[in-house]
Formats: C-alpha cells, sequence, structure tokens
C-alpha cells in the first residue's frame, strides 16, 4: 500500500513539476550582442541584463560577445543561418545592408512616444532611412566630429591657442601658419585604404558646403555640383599643409602625432578622446590638447558630420521583448555607462551630472549633435553601403595624392558612387 | 594488369575521388556557374551571361600584372635565398642550428600577424626602419614604405620573408642528399667553388626546384592576409591582386558574381603559369 501510495506522490509530483515546467517555458529567451571589446561590453552590459531581468523576470537575456572585426565578418552569414542575435548593436547605414535587411524589425509599435522624445530630432533626422517608413534602429551613440588642435604648436606658430579656427578661411590659415611657422604639418588627414575614414573626412566638406548628405535617397550622388566642387577645392587647398603620404594614415596614426605636437591639428571624433586623456589625465581642458567645434564653412547652416551606432531588434518573434530590452538599455543610467565603458559622448542632458563627463570638451561633441545639422555614414539607403566607401576612397586618395584635381575628382566620385548604385538596379 | 586487379584499384581509390569531387569539384562547380548570374538588383538569380565580366572588365589587366609581379617578384627572391641560406647551413660551423631554427621561424607566424608586423616596421613615425635610417644619419624626412610608389615592393619584401622559409627547408633536406662523392670527384678533378654549384649542385636540384617553384607561386598567388592587413589593396589600388578583388566584390559590394569572375580569372591565369611550367619542365627534361 505503501508503495503505491508513494508511486502515486512520485507520479503528482512529476506532472506537477511538468506543468509548472509549462509555465517556465512562457519566459522569453533572447540573445544581445554588442561587438567590440569583451571587457568593456561586459563591464556595463551584463549589471544591465542582470537589472533587466530581475524587473522583467519573463524574459531571459543572453549575452553574446564579439569583436567588432569579427562581428563584421560574420554578420552576413549570420543573418543568412537565421542565428542572428535577437538584439544588435548595429549601424545607421547598414538598415537596407542585403544581409539583414528582411531581419529587420519595424519598433515603432512596440515603444512610446516618451521614449522617442528623448532622442533630440537631429539625430532621429540623421538615422533615418528614407526608403524605410518606421524605427528600425534606436540611435545609442552618436560621434560627431571636431577640431582637436595641439595648443603648444598653436603658441609655437604664434596662433592664440584659446581662439581655435571656426571657419574653412580660419582652418587654411591655421594649417598653413603652423606649417611655416612651427615646421609641422598644419593638419592631418586619414586616408589610409580599406577603412571609412578619408570618405567621412572628406564628407563633412561636402555635407557643409551642399548642406545635404552625399547621396539621396536613390543612392545617387548629391554633391556634383558647384558647392560639392566648392568643397573639393578647399580640401585641395589644403594639402601643402599636410602629413606626407596621407595614405599611410588613419584616425589612430594621428592622434599621437597630435598629441605629441608632430601635427598641429586633426578633425576626429570623440574616439579620440582616450587617444589623449591616456597621455593628459581626465581634464584634456587643462592639456595642451584643445577640442573646439568642428570648423565651418563661412555662409550658411552649422553642419557637421556624425557617426551613430544603435540598437536593431531582428526577430518578430522576439520583437517584444527586445523592444523592452532596447528601452532598457536606452534608459539614462544604463546608457551613462555605456558611453562611460566606451568613451562615447553624451546624448542626454542628465550624463553631465556624471564626474567624467564634467569637462568643456564633451559639451563641444553634445552642443554639436544637439544643435548642428548632422550628417553621417553614407549608403543607408543601399542593399551595399560599404561598396560606397570603396568605390569613393580610391577617387578621394587620387585627390590627396594630388593625382587629381578637385575637378576631375568631382566626376569620378561622381561615376564612382553611380556605377555601385546602377549595380544594385 | 588482370580486370580483377583493376577493379580493386578503382574501387580503392573511389572514396578519395567522391571526397575530392565534394572538397573541389562543387566549389569549382559553383563559382564556375555563379560567375555567370546575378546576384544584386532585378538580376537576382537570373542568367546574365558575360555581365559579370564586362563589369570587371576595365579592372582586369592591371590587376593581373600587379598578381604577377607580386606572384614573381616574391617567389624568385624567396627561392634565391631559401638557396642561399641552405647553402650556408650545409656547411659545419657553431651555431648552426640556431641558424636554421632562425630561418624557420617566420614560416611559424601566421600571415595576418605577419602583415600587422611589417605595417609596424614599416611605419614612417616609428616604424624601426625609418627610426634607425633617421639616427644612423642616412634619410632626413621618413621613407614611406607603403606609400604610394613603394606600396607595392614593400608588401612583396614582407612576402619574401614569409615564403623563404619553405625555399630554405626544402632545399636544405635536398642538399643533404646530394652524394658527397661527386664534389669530392670534381675537387679532384679541380672544380672550382662556382663550377661545382653549377654542375653539380644546380643539376640536383632541379626536381626540389621546380616542385617549390609551382608550390610557392600558387600559394603567393592565392595570398591575401598580408596585402589585407598591410595595405588593403591601397593606396589607389596599388596593391590590388585578384585575391583583393575576389573579397572586395564579396564583402564589400556583395556581388557573388563579380567575385567568381574574379575567381575564374584566377584559375585561368594559374592553369597558363602551370601549362607554361610544364612545357618547359618537358623540354628540359627532353633535352
Amino acid at each position: 500500500m505503501k508503495k503505491i501510495i508513494c508511486a502515486i506522490l512520485t507520479g503528482g509530483i512529476l506532472a506537477g513539476s511538468m506543468v509548472l515546467g509549462c509555465g517556465a517555458s512562457e519566459t522569453t529567451k533572447i540573445t544581445v550582442l554588442r561587438p567590440g571589446d569583451q571587457e568593456k561590453v561586459a563591464s556595463f552590459l551584463e549589471p544591465a541584463v542582470e537589472q533587466f531581468e530581475a524587473e522583467n523576470p519573463d524574459i531571459e537575456v543572453e549575452i553574446m560577445y564579439e569583436s567588432w572585426a569579427g562581428w563584421i565578418q560574420k554578420y552576413p552569414t549570420s543573418f543568412e543561418a537565421g542565428t542572428q542575435p535577437d538584439v544588435v548593436f548595429w549601424w545607421d547605414n547598414k538598415l537596407n545592408d542585403s544581409s539583414a535587411h528582411d531581419c529587420l524589425v519595424n519598433l515603432e509599435n512596440h515603444l512610446d512616444e516618451e521614449f522617442f522624445a528623448q532622442i533630440p530630432d537631429s539625430v532621429w533626422n540623421l538615422v533615418k532611412a528614407d526608403s524605410m517608413e518606421g524605427i528600425y534602429y534606436v540611435p545609442s551613440s552618436v560621434d560627431s566630429f571636431a577640431l582637436c588642435y595641439n595648443k603648444d604648436v598653436f603658441e609655437t606658430a604664434g596662433l592664440d591657442p584659446e581662439n581655435p579656427p571656426e571657419t574653412w578661411e580660419e582652418l587654411l590659415g591655421a594649417a598653413k601658419t603652423i606649417t611655416e611657422n612651427a615646421g609641422v604639418p598644419g593638419l592631418g588627414i586619414p586616408a589610409i585604404t580599406g577603412s571609412e575614414v578619408l570618405e567621412e573626412f572628406i564628407g563633412l566638406f561636402i555635407n557643409q558646403a551642399t548642406n545635404a548628405p552625399v547621396l539621396d535617397e536613390n543612392s545617387m550622388p548629391l554633391f556634383e555640383n558647384e558647392a560639392g566642387l566648392e568643397a573639393l577645392q578647399f580640401v585641395e587647398q589644403l594639402l601643402p599643409y599636410i602629413q606626407e603620404s596621407p595614405t599611410e594614415y588613419g584616425r589612430g596614426e594621428l592622434r599621437p602625432l597630435l598629441r605629441d605636437g608632430q601635427i598641429g591639428m586633426i578633425i576626429d571624433g570623440p574616439w579620440a578622446v582616450a587617444a589623449f586623456t591616456g597621455a593628459y589625465g581626465e581634464n584634456l581642458d587643462e592639456s595642451p590638447i584643445g577640442v573646439a567645434a568642428v570648423p565651418q564653412k563661412e555662409e550658411g547652416e552649422t553642419v557637421v558630420w556624425a557617426g551613430t551606432n544603435g540598437w536593431v531588434a531582428t526577430r518578430e518573434e522576439t520583437a517584444e521583448a527586445s523592444a523592452k530590452l532596447i528601452e532598457f538599455l536606452m534608459s539614462p543610467e544604463i546608457l551613462e555607462s555605456h558611453h562611460l565603458a566606451y568613451g562615447s559622448a553624451p546624448l542626454y542632458e542628465s550624463e553631465f551630472e556624471n564626474e567624467a563627463f564634467q569637462y568643456d570638451y564633451w559639451r563641444v561633441f553634445y552642443d554639436e549633435t544637439q544643435d548642428y545639422t548632422l550628417y553621417g555614414m553614407i549608403g543607408a539607403d543601399s542593399p551595399t553601403p560599404a561598396a560606397y566607401y570603396t568605390a569613393l576612397e580610391e577617387v578621394w586618395q587620387q585627390l590627396v595624392l594630388g593625382q587629381l584635381g578637385a575637378e576631375d575628382a568631382l566626376a569620378a566620385a561622381a561615376d564612382a558612387a553611380e556605377s555601385v548604385t546602377a549595380r544594385n538596379q | 594488369m588482370k580486370r580483377s586487379q583493376r577493379r580493386k584499384i578503382i574501387l580503392s581509390l573511389l572514396p578519395l575521388v567522391l571526397i575530392l569531387c565534394f572538397v573541389y569539384g562543387y566549389p569549382l562547380l559553383r563559382v564556375c556557374t555563379s560567375a555567370f548570374l546575378g546576384f544584386t538588383g532585378s538580376a537576382k538569380g537570373q542568367f546574365v551571361g558575360l555581365k559579370n565580366f564586362i563589369l570587371i572588365k576595365n579592372d582586369i589587366p592591371k590587376t593581373v600584372m600587379i598578381t604577377l609581379i607580386w606572384t614573381f617578384g616574391s617567389v624568385i627572391p624567396a627561392m634565391v635565398f631559401g638557396l642561399m641560406i641552405a647553402m650556408i647551413c650545409k656547411e659545419n660551423f657553431r651555431g648552426k642550428k640556431a641558424v636554421v631554427a632562425i630561418n624557420l621561424l617566420p614560416y611559424a607566424i601566421p600571415l595576418i600577424i605577419v602583415a600587422s608586423c611589417w605595417r609596424f616596421v614599416y611605419n614612417p613615425d616609428f616604424g624601426i626602419i625609418n627610426v634607425l635610417l633617421k639616427k644612423l644619419g642616412l634619410v632626413e624626412n621618413s621613407i614611406t614604405f607603403l606609400g604610394i610608389d613603394m606600396a607595392l615592393f614593400s608588401v612583396i619584401l614582407a612576402r619574401v620573408w614569409r615564403a623563404m622559409p619553405f625555399a630554405f627547408m626544402n632545399y636544405y633536406s635536398a642538399l643533404t642528399t646530394i652524394p658527397q662523392e661527386q664534389y669530392e670527384q670534381a675537387c679532384i678533378d679541380g672544380a672550382g667553388t662556382i663550377q661545382r654549384f653549377w654542375y653539380i649542385t644546380i643539376p640536383n636540384l632541379k626536381a626540389i626546384t621546380g616542385s617549390t617553384f609551382i608550390v610557392l607561386i600558387v600559394w603567393t598567388f592565392l595570398v591575401f592576409d598580408i596585402i589585407f592587413g598591410m595595405t588593403g589593396g591601397g593606396p589607389v589600388n596599388a596593391t590590388k591582386t585578384i585575391s583583393m578583388h575576389i573579397y572586395q566584390e564579396m564583402f564589400s559590394m556583395k556581388n557573388l558574381g563579380t567575385a567568381s569572375a574574379w575567381s575564374l580569372i584566377a584559375i585561368l591565369v594559374l592553369v597558363v603559369i602551370t601549362i607554361i611550367y610544364w612545357k618547359i619542365m618537358n623540354k628540359e627534361e627532353k633535352a
């Protein structure tokens, strides 16, 4: 008899646990990937996910780790195979990327109005892909260009380090004066192959001259006009005052030169800050490195180039949970720790309450993001955004090496962009 | 040969043939078909004839030329240096084992690391070559090794450094198999060092030279990592070999069709090189 009771009890317990188990299976499991250095990612993402899971017991989040280089190589096959993470830290110009486009989820109905309002309109305009209606991408870090300059070099050249150039003319004048008086190149231009840096550098001047993106919503060039020519002619004017063999330098190679006073000025994003704080401590305001708003064309709107990364959801079936996680990762506290871990500029005013962001140079990046017209990475409406960088890079390299004049470079660049677009039609 | 014996041989070879068909045959077939298919825009999935080749036709002559310079410019010096060092190591001297080991070291380093190291070495601001040259007062301004004029030469030098140990290994082992009596006899007959090298060493190394040459040619022709890591194919396409084009068409343009077209061109060039090599070898054998 005892055995029968035991068997019934055991059976009951098993059945009960199965029922409970079924209940537990209602938990939504999602994966999240923020490519980059694992230590940095873990430092902000692990506590964030822990907190998120505590607040949302019905959602289980697994963090995936991958370097940027690894992810760039892997994502096409990952999306094609359907093994991509549910939430990914993505690029604003890869929304139409042929590998990922069909997987990206419209988050508009999953996020509320209040959430959208905390990000400035300038940033939403920047990340909008005209060919896609809805919100497929939530910008998390916005990195605008600023002018970084060496105050000691300025002084040696007889320039006032407290009054850095604010216009194109002043930039050209400062570059010339530094080269002639200080004996070092006035301006560093990053033109290394296989990276996006040269297109971004020249793109900045094109954006400022045309007050338009480099490509339109049909991925056709918007710069083949007088204003575009003016931009390239200005770049051409800068060439006598740049470092030798610019194609050997990326932004990373120019920063030590600026730090060590071997170059007068560079145009760089907040990513440069770490290279300088490493040498001079966090308070760059009191260091020989100056950070100022990027010089503007004499007439017209204030325009700056800005690159963004942000969150996308990649599966309809987990969209609700993914949106919740994205909303959580965009909350001021978490975003602040994300920006601190990665040295990104603040996006919310509240981030300035943190001691690390109290310095004036962070305000430069923040103010640009909030107040300027932003233009950024190209190819957002194309299935092959990287192809435009490859095609334009060859032309821009010829321009900075003096192999092509501004007029020829303009025509060649327009042809190059059009031929990439034609391939996709 | 008896019929049953022949059947046994065929049966024993069958698994290998099947594996080779799967590993080499299928991808080759896919490349051949993909080169004539569209992968972008409205042409996606359709037969497009020679369109993929037409899209890349302007780049073909320059790229093939750069690839050939890169290949032969790397392989020939690598073999010459490999032979020279093997000749030195053939002799007995103190520290011989260390010299052999040091010479084999580059072969153990992955290509992408080789690329990073050489990029560092060539750096115009803190690269060891420029720093040394400046300290010795030999140059005033840095040499721009990876600039437009010298980039191809610089990547070739890195490849020579990496390929040389393979040639050295082959030559070193082949040299040890040459009968010592031949040299002794030549000495008795009054042959000098150059004559001994020319009439004994070289003929004895003919077979290993041929196989090393063709293996290194094929490897180098397809090397991607060193160029990708050092110059990315630039500046202004100065180091853009066929392998770099295949990569860019596939990962930047996302066009498997044009990437396959470049692959077929690579196969064609390699087949031509191999045929020329066979013809030369056959001619020499007959002679």
